[in-house]
């Protein structure tokens, strides 16, 4: 067979990036001097998330926010209408409650990933998967105000999808690589540049935050309080680590 | 001036535009600049027409998988396909050329079996989404199946007819 | 360097490539401007969602103008992505729109668009024995394919006759059973990755998982058909 012949020359490709040891352990620059040194790694051949002391405190508080999450019970809330002398409680149907619980402990598990994945691609599909379990949150509410916000945000999501994976694009062509360990140590130039700023308007965009965004307001009117607490913690999480990469890729 | 236009913000119909305004500004200033393809990218590509020239002059069968031929054996530890990829791993290349008996009988009787996915596991595609980048298949298939259960759940429980 | 090597896999990218990429980003700036424009001129929100899909033309334009295997193989998560996200706003849409109109006191019921099928005799004729048939041979395959052609088993249950025996609940928890068929797939892969040695029970793991997923997913679609339309 002529494969066999093929198989000689594998030598050619064993360049520095195939080393997993050299890369993790030694040379990384950038990673370390912004995060600290990593504690570990989870090898998945090409996709390495990693543990820094920074992205274990956040890990550390996005397990512990989505447990009290997962155990508590949606809110009362009570309602007093003018001209009327009872007070009316009001709460999510226990269905609907199961379902965003459901989507709140997705939303966390996805948190964790955007926080230790050491793969820009990997980044933003879990910043997409943080979005869309954000609006699972919402989906099931019976108001027009609440859904017509929600819509512009589902809105805003698939835009924003452009700028997130056309940034990872860009990166990939200019450098011919999406690991972040190799990313770590290459100087920055305009083209990157570009891809940075379209990831950053693509994370704003999919982690629902922007300091205009009127849709989360509208949408925090919702009731079934706690769970929605989430949206602002994916916010909080995507935000951190958006400029922590940013920072890498510089 | 200022409160009209903070009013104007606040109507959440805006924040598409406003998002879709940024992304436009962006893009037309990054015309200006001289985009060009890093040579050394992993994962390349035999340039087009490059395997189906090979195959049509029968030198080896394995070119019958045009444009995907990337060497090798299935499952066979010492004769590993060719794969370009970030980090090493003494299990990569071993799926390339695997292919089910119907593709076998395909391959053999055509060159033109890469053109198609018919019952076709294996191959470079899978090696890269299954083996060497498994967790983005992972995670595309998890954001498929969140967006499954939040559209049955609203059908089911909102919009479907009970 | 070997020809033949060059053939298969070349050292570095084909100069075909290079010279296509500038081309290729340009043209893909454009369809993305072209795309944004439409959203921000249009006026109805379901307009919106069709722009949108030359927005994501656009996304994908991108990534496969880098022009390897590995973008070849990063369109799928994205083509995926906004399928997945077109899905939820969809159906949020009309959550909404439903909404709004039982608020104004009308029966949204009434004001559901009218889908009318083709009247195909074959499909009311058929011997439901063929969707046993093909939802074994589905299993049999395994897989994705194999997922699908059990799906094409459970809707051709579904279309022939009346329903028997499988009640709204049913399905519903059906939805869920796909979860944990999902679950199992994905255990398939982590054990592929934790004990490449194990290699076989992990295939048939991932194989078992995806097959019952799909085959689920496309019997779901087929519920919806006959639950909101054929009455």
């Amino acid at each position: 067979m002529e494969e066999r012949n093929l198989t000689i020359d594998l030598d050619l490709f064993d360049n520095i990036y195939r080393n997993l040891s050299v890369i993790w352990c030694i040379k990384m620059n950038d990673i370390v001097d912004i995060n600290g040194l990593i504690i570990g790694h989870f090898p998945f051949v090409d996709i390495v998330p990693y543990i820094t002391p920074f992205s274990l405190a956040l890990v550390a508080t996005i397990v512990t926010f989505t447990v009290f999450l997962a155990i508590s019970n949606p809110e009362y809330r009570s309602i007093t209408r003018f001209k009327e002398d009872v007070v009316r409680k009001e709460t999510v149907e226990k269905k609907e409650a199961r379902f965003r619980r459901f989507m709140t402990i997705l939303c966390g598990v996805a948190l964790i990933g955007v926080v230790t994945t050491g793969d820009i691609f990997n980044f933003a599909l879990f910043v997409s998967l943080t979005g869309i379990s954000n609006i699972g949150i919402f989906a099931g509410i019976k108001d027009t105000h609440v859904l017509d916000a929600a819509f512009q945000y589902g809105l805003v999501l698939m835009i924003c999808s452009l700028p997130l994976f056309g940034g990872v694009a860009l990166i990939l062509a200019n450098t011919g690589t999406l690991s972040l360990g190799v990313l770590g140590n290459l100087p920055s130039n305009q083209i990157i540049n570009v891809g940075r700023t379209l990831l950053l308007i693509g994370a704003v965009g999919e982690g629902a935050l922007a300091p205009f965004f009127a849709t989360k307001v509208e949408m925090i009117r919702a009731k079934g309080a706690p769970f929605i607490n989430m949206m602002h913690l994916s916010s909080l999480m995507v935000f951190t680590r958006i400029i922590e990469l940013l920072l890498i890729l510089g | 001036m200022i409160g009209r236009l903070f009013n104007k913000l606040a109507n959440p119909d805006q924040v598409p535009k406003i998002f879709a305004f940024v992304i436009i500004v962006v893009l037309l200033f990054s015309l200006t600049l001289s985009f060009e393809l890093n040579q050394n990218q992993l994962y390349p590509k035999p340039a087009p027409q490059v395997q189906i020239e090979l195959a049509k002059k029968n030198i080896d069968i394995s070119y019958n998988l045009a444009p995907y031929n990337r060497g090798g054996l299935p499952l066979d530890p010492n004769n590993k396909g060719i794969v370009k990829s970030q980090y090493y791993t003494p299990y990569e290349g071993w799926i390339t050329a695997y292919l089910t008996p119907f593709s076998e009988w395909l391959r053999d009787i055509s060159y033109h079996l890469g053109t198609t996915i018919v019952a076709h596991p294996g191959g470079i595609l899978d090696e890269i989404l299954y083996y060497t980048r498994g967790l983005d298949t992972i995670l595309e298939s998890t954001i498929l199946f969140a967006a499954f259960t939040i559209a049955s759940w609203v059908i089911l429980n909102r919009t479907g007819k009970k | 360097m070997d020809p033949m090597i060059d053939a298969v896999v070349p050292a570095v990218v084909p100069q075909i490539f290079i010279n296509m990429y500038p081309v290729a980003i340009i043209i893909a700036i454009i369809t993305a401007v072209t795309g944004l424009l439409g959203i921000i001129l249009a006026k109805s929100d379901f307009q919106k969602i069709l722009l949108i899909q030359v927005v994501t033309y656009a996304m994908l334009l991108i990534v496969a103008a880098v022009g390897t295997d590995l973008a070849e193989a990063l369109i799928l998560p994205g083509l995926v992505v906004s399928l997945a996200e077109i899905l939820v706003v969809s159906e949020i849409l009309i959550s909404r729109e439903v909404t709004r109109r039982s608020e104004k006191g009308e029966d949204p019921r009434k004001l559901k668009l009218k889908f009318n099928p083709i009247k195909m005799e074959v499909i009311k004729t058929a011997l439901p024995v063929t969707s046993v048939v093909t939802v074994l041979y589905g299993a049999i395959l395994t897989g994705f394919t194999g997922g699908a052609v059990a799906g094409a088993g459970i809707l051709i249950y579904l279309f022939v006759g009346k329903l028997r025996g499988f009640s709204h609940n049913f399905w519903e928890e059906m939805v869920g059973i796909s979860g944990v068929a999902w679950v199992l797939w994905l255990l398939g892969f982590l054990l592929y990755f934790l004990n490449p040695q194990l290699w076989l029970v992990a295939l048939f793991m991932s194989g078992g998982g995806i097959v019952i997923k799909v085959a689920l997913k496309l019997g779901l679609l087929g519920m919806l058909g006959r639950e909101e339309f054929n009455n």
